[in-house]
């Protein structure tokens, strides 16, 4: 009974502390907002390049190309196996009839090009599709060193200096986002507890007094932490109606393939929850690094 | 009740108080007396705990302090009043909320909360000023309602730091009767006062403090 009745009084001293301290909590939303703002910028740009290079890696194809001598088991035998290699998403057998009537219908209009060819000149082959968990250089190469050992394969290829620029490309944008987004949520969390630093201090009397009478740290605290809560909150919501308004000037205003990448999933659930719960987090521990910081200066 | 042995507290090297020994019985009123800067407040926060000494024992109630456990002190705090000149008041409540307050720390009833506050409202003469912000009364007001404060939680002991530091002679006295008052009824009463007419006017022990040690 004693818990609810300190709660419902937290809440009202928080709600009445942000009234009381309109200016400074104002403040502190809109430093929120931003800062979250311009995290969930970052996030929302990287969400979509990830999903970009999702879809490009989906792409990645092994060829294996078969011998001129094979016979029909032995290329039953290589589907087989294939089929049930761990990496092999799916995989198509193309016949040398296949490869040739592809080539004729790529090379329509020139069929000069084609003349004295006589029988097909292209080898049987299976085009495999690799799964997502070994979209990775060292994936595919035991993909293909099993392949090799199968027998009947000539050659394989999968456009190896394309993989490889687009997976140093893909370390590049992570470490980048680890880099950056590390920075960003560092300098949030150093703004917005010290504009919360300047709320708490500028209470620090009442702080004083609290402790005086015989206040416990958390009886003290804890008007502050909902406070941090209720900001946190509501500054989360700010930072998403200004996604939503970049969201709309920048597809509205700008070309298409930007605006793929700078379309937002503001209104997807889990980037709204997202958001949300880092306003509270960002809320709870701004209160609780200037809570720290403010009870070591008064004791 | 309150006990010092061998008190010393330095701040950065530089003396406060010097080799205290001291007692003060349950029930008894005490002026601590001398200049400024002779350690009389910092005598007091020793007692309310705010600050620790750098050597020697405090035993109140029975209780050695240096004992205390960080998580008992709030509790200890609570059995002590304590009305300072600047009042310290929250000037954003209202009388009533002020001294609520310090039973609503504490978990009490708002029933019991209202009740009690009213009681010690009438006590000191205040009803009328029960939904009033502090900044809108009189100095002597405002130190009767720091009163109200401390007295509703029923302390055993009653600390004032200069009390009447901030009020006109007449007012002073009414303040140190209701100290009186208030000791009658058994509670402990320290009060630190540099105003040597208040000492002679009321006859009660006073302890000396000179340039951090007790002088008498």
């Amino acid at each position: 009974m004693n818990y609810l009745r300190w709660l419902v009084y937290f809440v009202s001293e928080a709600f009445q502390n942000i009234k009381a301290n309109i200016v400074t909590s104002i403040v502190t939303i809109a430093t929120i907002a931003i800062s979250l703002a311009i995290c969930g910028l970052f996030l929302g740009i990287f969400i979509n390049l990830s999903n970009m290079l999702i879809s490009m890696g989906s792409q990645i194809q092994v060829i294996a190309y078969m011998r001129d001598d094979i016979s029909v088991d032995a290329i039953s035998n290589i589907k087989r196996d294939a089929a049930v290699m761990p990496e092999v998403e799916s995989l198509e057998y193309i016949s040398k009839e296949m490869a040739f009537s592809v080539f004729k219908e790529e090379l329509k209009g020139q069929k000069g090009i084609l003349e004295g060819l006589g029988a097909t000149p292209f080898p049987a082959s299976l085009e495999i599709k690799v799964k997502e968990l070994f979209r990775t250089p060292q994936g595919i190469r035991g993909l293909i060193s099993k392949l090799k050992i199968t027998g009947g394969i000539e050659d394989v290829q999968y456009g190896q200096e394309w993989l490889n620029r687009f997976f140093a490309f893909i370390r590049f944008v992570e470490v980048f986002a680890l880099i950056i987004g590390g920075f960003l949520i560092l300098a949030t969390i150093f703004i917005v507890s010290n504009t919360i630093k300047l709320a708490v201090y500028a209470r620090r009397e009442e702080i004083e007094i609290l402790g005086l009478m015989g206040a416990t740290g958390i009886f003290i605290k804890a008007p502050f932490l909902i406070e941090g809560i209720v900001e946190g909150f509501l500054g989360a919501n700010l930072a998403i109606g200004l996604l939503y308004t970049v969201r709309e000037v920048l597809i509205l205003k700008t070309s298409m393939i930007f605006t793929s990448l700078v379309d937002l999933p503001v209104s997807t659930t889990y980037f709204m929850c997202g958001l949300i719960a880092g306003g509270i987090f960002l809320g709870i521990l701004g209160s609780s690094i200037s809570l720290k910081k403010s009870f070591s200066l008064l004791s | 009740m309150i006990n010092m042995f061998h008190v010393y507290k330095n701040y950065d090297g530089i003396s406060a108080l010097t080799d205290i020994t001291l007692k003060i019985d349950k029930g008894e009123f005490v002026f601590i007396t001398g200049v400024s800067g002779a350690g009389k407040s910092t005598l007091l926060k020793l007692i309310l705990y705010t600050e620790k000494p750098t050597q020697g024992q405090i035993i109140i109630g029975g209780k050695n302090m240096s004992r205390f456990k960080p998580r008992e002190i709030p509790y200890f705090r609570r059995k002590i009043g304590f009305v300072f000149q600047d009042f310290k008041l929250l000037n954003n409540k209202t009388v009533f909320d002020n001294i609520a307050l310090a039973l609503r720390i504490t978990g009490m009833d708002n029933r019991d909360i209202n009740k009690r506050v009213l009681k010690v409202l009438s006590y000191l003469g205040l009803q009328h000023r029960a939904n009033f912000k502090p900044l809108t009364l009189s100095g002597g007001e405002q130190q009767r309602v720091a009163i109200a404060r401390a007295l509703a939680k029923e302390p055993t002991i009653l600390l004032a730091d200069e009390p009447t530091g901030n009020l006109d002679p007449e007012r002073a006295i009414d303040i140190i009767n209701l100290f009186n008052d208030i000791n009658a009824r058994g509670t402990t009463v320290v009060v630190a006062t540099h105003d040597k007419y208040l000492i002679d006017r009321f006859n009660k022990r006073a302890i000396l403090l000179d340039k951090g040690m007790v002088a008498n």
